[in-house]
């Protein structure tokens, strides 16, 4: 493991030295590999030939580039979903903004800002892997980093902060250095063994590594690299100019071997190897993106059952090939013979060699683009493949949550004034109607991704949280209706708010700190839509259900805590109600989802309960739940208690829900977090805070009954 | 009111059960953190199949949420040992109080209908739950290709087995179970002896997980030296399937009072052998061996790769059942086991999983014999329709009560 990411790394900074050689107009056939240390002393401030992009991004070429399907992570997605994703990951953010200060230092009115959405900074990366390494788009969290690589801290720049790859370059060496040692020890290897900040070295050495791909992915389209030796005629094969086309070397591979072997002297077949073997180099640069199907025919069919996906069944006259492959793969292929395969991917590769020519000339550029799409596409189509893909895009472009989001605040800040007005008030009738409308957009949004992994609304720890949210708004309306106090209403739109702002936030955590995106492909286990769609759903429901009581319970903690509607017991007494018409909803829902868990576990792993962390975590709040209900039916709980105790079930449903993916053991750890300790102990802190308040309010009700009965028989005694 | 009258109060009463599903939740959530530290077989047997338990809580380290583990602690409290009931006692009380207050004592009329059945459904999730703990087995069965068997091994258990070496066919073998010996005190023996065994043995000491390695001046061993080798005690393993346990023995001709010290350990490849009545005897530690009533040969592992990943998306075992003369192809795959019966194989795993492109696999079942197999599924239809027609109950009369008109002051008092 450690071996194959050390020689992955290393595979990636020669790829980055062939990057900067370019920059400087070297020849990859006059110079011998550049090892890292070379290249980090490398002055990237004096580049002589850096080719920048003349204009913004052609839209079209933006739409035809983000269109081209790729296979990453185990699925076919759109190269904007690729770009996406990579850019989250280093930058923490979908929109690379920058100022561009390169004009005269200290003169702010050169300064020009930019601002790029992924597909044109990938394609930046990729036409203009020169320029684009000036971008900061590589967050780093604390500077400290800066002085564990060595890089000296920037003035002006924050704590936390962005910076560019040629910022970073110099303490590369020393990055790669540590990040190695720290993966060849025994206990740092292990993330639950490493420090903070060798975390993050660890993460940026993988982010360095995989940008440097990037930068590296359209060598093979620059011909300076691929100079003809002189020593043996090949104007026949390859032209007559002084450097020729990856393409071309391609296409007469075999007949370049057959040359070399049948070659009388040794320089020409020294020459020839050399040129060979400069191809095969620059192919096996591009292979960070995985665009070429093996072939045209349908794809492998996966049965989709109720219960898993069966094996993959080959079609008659179908493929009996998954995997995509890269052009270092396509290569090798092609080297052994595999016309076809050349047949099928040469369009698209004289294509990108196409367009890098024209990169500053965008009718040329956008009618390269075009073959290089459609062919993929074509194929990609032919495979069956490619049915989704326009969703997909659709489904990032309209970014359903973000507007919900931005309607839940707005319904909010609706839900405040109203809280100004009357009762009756339209605006109060008319409230808990509008917020059906973030609510509409929230659950498209789930149904939309359901449609595009073809799984139920949850299948990850991330779908978890847009879908408990939508359970709570859609409760905490229902309840609103039934009951139209205005307490479920703030709770709504509030928790909407919240829950798509957490969505949002956990989207990027986990590009940021894993470089995955937020539909990846599922564990065998998992692989079943039946058990998903009932066990795991009911499940979060239990856990929308228990977290609103608890959020319920707060209204009459705080109410009368802090004196709120003192004179208006009813009030209380129906936010005690809906608590406890919440709790009976969730224990419905955990309990049944709870068994059905162990059912799937009987079927999966042979046993019904295992004691695992994520069934105990389940059955406590079930068991809290029905607690609750007893002491409530003898008498022991009563409006203050109910509320007091569905609080202190809010730190039970976020321990199932987060905490037990924390300790790392049992056999649901495919759901584990990093980095939400903080906001996890923060949580059980505020809620004891008031839990302890509930208590400190029924001692304070029970000596004032106490009080009560003393006076009563202390006059009853007078009387007497 | 009489002794049996208030027994039957607090066995039944609502107060008895919410003070035993708190302790429950308690125990399941200490439960759930030991297992980090100790594993779950461990934690299992001393918080979930235990009368009584002493849990050492602590210590606790108190520092700022935001400083890092390395940082000096604000303050420490030291470990302090709290005794609690196990989750086995809680769950007898459980059932009575259930059963009383849940069954017995609940008035018969039909807004309870729904809880009576609640009820009935947790009696027969309850009762699978002990019939598993009592009368279930499991183990684990590999297979390699082409290959036929009907023996699977247990997870935990080790027995000492015996038989005789010139024996063939169908052996006789002798078993020292585990219960009997694993939990031998130090400086006590346990002795085991057969009519037609002519030896006894003496098992002297007893670990749980050890090495045996060669005496030397860098091992100070946990026993006697003999034949030059020496036992390590170790640490019990987080995931105790991968413990390795080991005893000292010794061999008593029962004839000739002749004596053979010796080590048996459960990573060594052979048996060890004895001489004892004229004849060679096999002495072997291994985990407990079962036998299915049916062969089984796998006759092709496959597994199916995410595209372009090294994550299984799925994989099975294509295998023939040989029941008698009956030969029957069947799958077992990730979450469509086999059962037969009353035995239930699980697909759990493949190896070698470094193996090379071309190497045929082996498929690794779980084997389990459950009496209650599907018990839970069926307590889990009675539960559903219990609650869901007890809140459906209580729903409409909240409706209802809402749509009242608002209570007199006289009714709020």
């Amino acid at each position: 493991m450690t071996l194959s990411i050390v020689r992955k790394l290393w595979t990636r900074l020669a790829a980055l030295a062939l990057a900067c050689v370019a920059t400087t107009g070297g020849a990859i056939a006059q110079s011998p590999a550049v090892a890292p240390d070379d290249h980090a002393g490398h002055d990237h401030a004096a580049e002589p030939h850096e080719v920048r992009r003349a204009a913004p991004w052609d839209p079209q070429i933006v739409e035809l580039f983000a269109q081209i399907p790729i296979l990453e992570q185990g699925r076919v997605k759109p190269l904007s979903t690729f770009a996406g994703f990579k850019l989250l990951q280093l930058n923490g953010s979908r929109t690379l903004t920058w100022i561009d200060d390169r004009g005269t230092p200290d003169d702010k009115n050169d300064d020009i800002e930019n601002k790029l959405t992924p597909s044109e900074w990938l394609l930046d990366c990729m036409f203009f892997p020169e320029a684009s390494r000036h971008y900061p788009c590589f967050q780093l969290q604390t500077w400290e980093l800066l002085d564990a690589i060595g890089v000296e801290r920037i003035g002006g720049r924050k704590k936390r902060d962005r910076y560019s790859y040629l910022e970073l370059s110099p303490g590369r060496p020393q990055l790669f250095a540590r990040a190695g040692a720290l993966m060849n020890d025994p206990v740092k290897r292990e993330a639950k063994g490493r420090s903070y900040l060798e975390e993050q070295l660890i993460q940026l050495a993988t982010k360095v590594n995989q940008y440097e791909g990037l930068l590296g992915s359209l060598v093979f389209a620059q011909r300076e690299f691929l100079e003809l030796p002189k020593e043996a005629s090949l104007g026949d094969l390859l032209g007559n100019e002084s450097s020729t086309r990856f393409s071309l070397l391609l296409q007469h591979s075999s007949e370049l071997a057959s040359r070399q072997a049948s070659a009388g002297d040794d320089t020409t077949r020294i020459a020839i190897d050399r040129l060979l073997q400069t191809a095969q180099q620059m192919a096996d640069f591009a292979s960070v993106l995985t665009l070429y199907p093996p072939d045209a025919k349908p794809a492998p069919m996966v049965k989709t059952t109720m219960y898993n996906s069966g094996p993959a069944q080959i079609r008659p006259g179908g493929s009996d090939e998954e995997s995509w492959l890269t052009l270092g793969e396509i290569e090798q292929r092609v080297a052994k013979g595999d016309a076809a395969l050349l047949a099928l991917h040469l369009p698209v590769i004289v294509g990108w060699e196409d367009a890098f020519d024209a990169r500053n000339d965008p009718p040329r550029m956008k009618a390269a683009m075009q073959r290089v799409r459609g062919s993929l596409v074509a194929t990609a189509t032919g495979r069956e493949q490619y049915a989704k893909i326009d969703s997909e895009i659709g489904y990032y472009k309209a970014d359903l949550f973000f507007r919900a989001l931005v309607l839940y605040v707005l319904c909010f800040v609706l839900v405040a004034v109203g809280w100004l007005l009357r009762a009756d008030h339209k605006l109060n009738r008319a409230l808990p109607w509008l917020l059906f409308a973030p609510f509409a957009l929230h659950v498209a949004a789930i149904v939309w991704r359901g449609y595009l992994r073809a799984r139920p609304p949850v299948s990850t720890l991330y779908e978890t949280i847009p879908f408990i949210t939508a359970a709570v708004v859609l409760v905490a309306l229902i309840i609103e209706l039934i009951d139209r106090r205005r307490v479920a209403v703030v709770f709504a739109a509030l928790l909407g708010a919240a829950g798509l702002f957490l969505t949002q936030r956990y989207e990027v955590k986990e590009a940021f700190d894993r470089g995955i995106d937020t539909m990846p492909q599922l564990v065998a286990v998992l692989d079943t839509n039946f058990w998903l769609s009932t066990h795991v759903t009911s499940v979060t429901i239990g856990y929308a259900a228990g977290l609103l009581a608890g959020l319920l319970a707060h209204v009459y903690i705080l109410g009368k805590l802090f004196g709120l509607r003192r004179g208006d017991p009813d009030f209380y007494r129906s936010v005690a109600r809906m608590t406890y018409g919440v709790i009976c909803f969730g224990l419905l829902f955990s309990v049944v989802g709870t068994i059905l868990g162990g059912v799937w576990a009987n079927d999966s792993w042979g046993r019904f309960w295992g004691w695992d962390p994520k069934e105990n975590g389940a059955l406590m709040i079930c068991l809290w739940e029905l607690a609750i209900l007893h002491g409530r039916m003898g008498g022991y709980l009563r409006d203050l208690g109910i509320c007091t105790a569905a609080v202190f079930g809010t730190t039970i449903v976020t321990f199932s829900w987060w905490h037990v993916n924390q300790l790392g053991v049992g056999l649901h750890a495919y759901g584990e977090t990093d980095g939400v300790s903080f906001w996890l102990w923060t949580t059980y802190g505020v809620e004891s805070l008031v839990v302890l308040a509930g208590l400190w309010l029924a001692l304070e009700a029970r000596a004032k009954r106490k009080e009560t009965l003393t006076a009563a028989k202390r006059t009853a005694g007078e009387a007497t | 009111m009489g002794l049996m009258k208030k027994l039957f109060a607090l066995f039944s009463s609502f107060g008895l059960a919410a003070v035993l599903l708190v302790l429950l939740l308690l125990l399941t959530w200490l439960g759930t953190l030991e297992q980090v530290e100790f594993g779950l077989f461990e934690t299992q047997k001393k918080y979930f199949e235990s009368l009584f338990l002493i849990h050492h809580a602590g210590p606790f380290v108190l520092r700022l949420p935001w400083a890092e583990v390395t940082s000096a602690p604000l303050a420490t409290i030291p470990e302090i040992p709290v005794p609690l009931p196990g989750v086995y006692l809680l769950m007898a009380l459980l059932t009575v109080n259930l059963v009383l207050g849940g069954m017995i004592r609940l008035r018969k009329d039909r807004s309870r209908a729904g809880i009576m059945i609640t009820h009935v459904g947790i009696l027969l999730m309850l009762a699978a739950g002990f019939v598993k703990f009592r009368w279930s087995h499991e183990g684990s069965l590999m297979v390699f290709p082409q290959e036929k068997s009907r023996e699977y091994f247990s997870f935990h258990d080790w027995d000492i087995t015996l038989r005789d070496a010139g024996a063939s066919g169908r052996v006789r073998e002798h078993v020292i179970a585990a219960e009997e010996w694993r939990n031998l005190e130090a400086g006590s023996t346990h002795r085991f002896t057969a009519d037609d065994l002519p030896f006894d043995l003496l098992v002297t000491k007893v670990f749980r997980n050890c090495r045996v390695v060669p005496q030397g001046p860098m091992f100070k061993g946990d026993g006697p030296v003999i034949d030059g080798y020496v036992v390590l005690a170790a640490e019990p393993q987080v995931e105790a399937e991968f413990n390795q346990p080991g005893a000292y023995i010794t061999v008593v001709e029962k004839s000739s009072g002749r004596h053979v010290d010796a080590i048996l350990w459960g990573a060594q490849r052979q048996p060890l052998t004895a001489e004892a009545g004229g004849k060679r005897w096999l002495i072997d530690l291994g985990k407990r061996r079962y036998e299915l009533p049916f062969d089984v040969r796998l006759d092709k592992f496959i597994v199916e790769f995410h595209p372009g990943t090294g994550m299984a998306r799925t994989y099975w075992s294509n295998v023939t059942k040989f029941d008698g003369s009956q030969e029957t192809a069947l799958k077992i795959t990730m979450n469509e086991p086999l059962r037969e019966k009353g035995y239930t194989l699980f697909q759990t795993s493949w190896g070698p999983q470094d193996g090379n492109v071309n190497q045929p696999l082996y498929s690794v079942f779980t084997v389990v014999e459950n009496p209650s197999d599907q018990w839970p599924k069926w307590s889990c239809y009675v539960i559903a329709i219990g609650l869901l027609l007890h809140f459906s109950l209580r729903l409409k009369r909240f409706i209802r009560s809402t749509r009242r008109p608002a209570t007199t002051p006289a009714a709020q008092s």
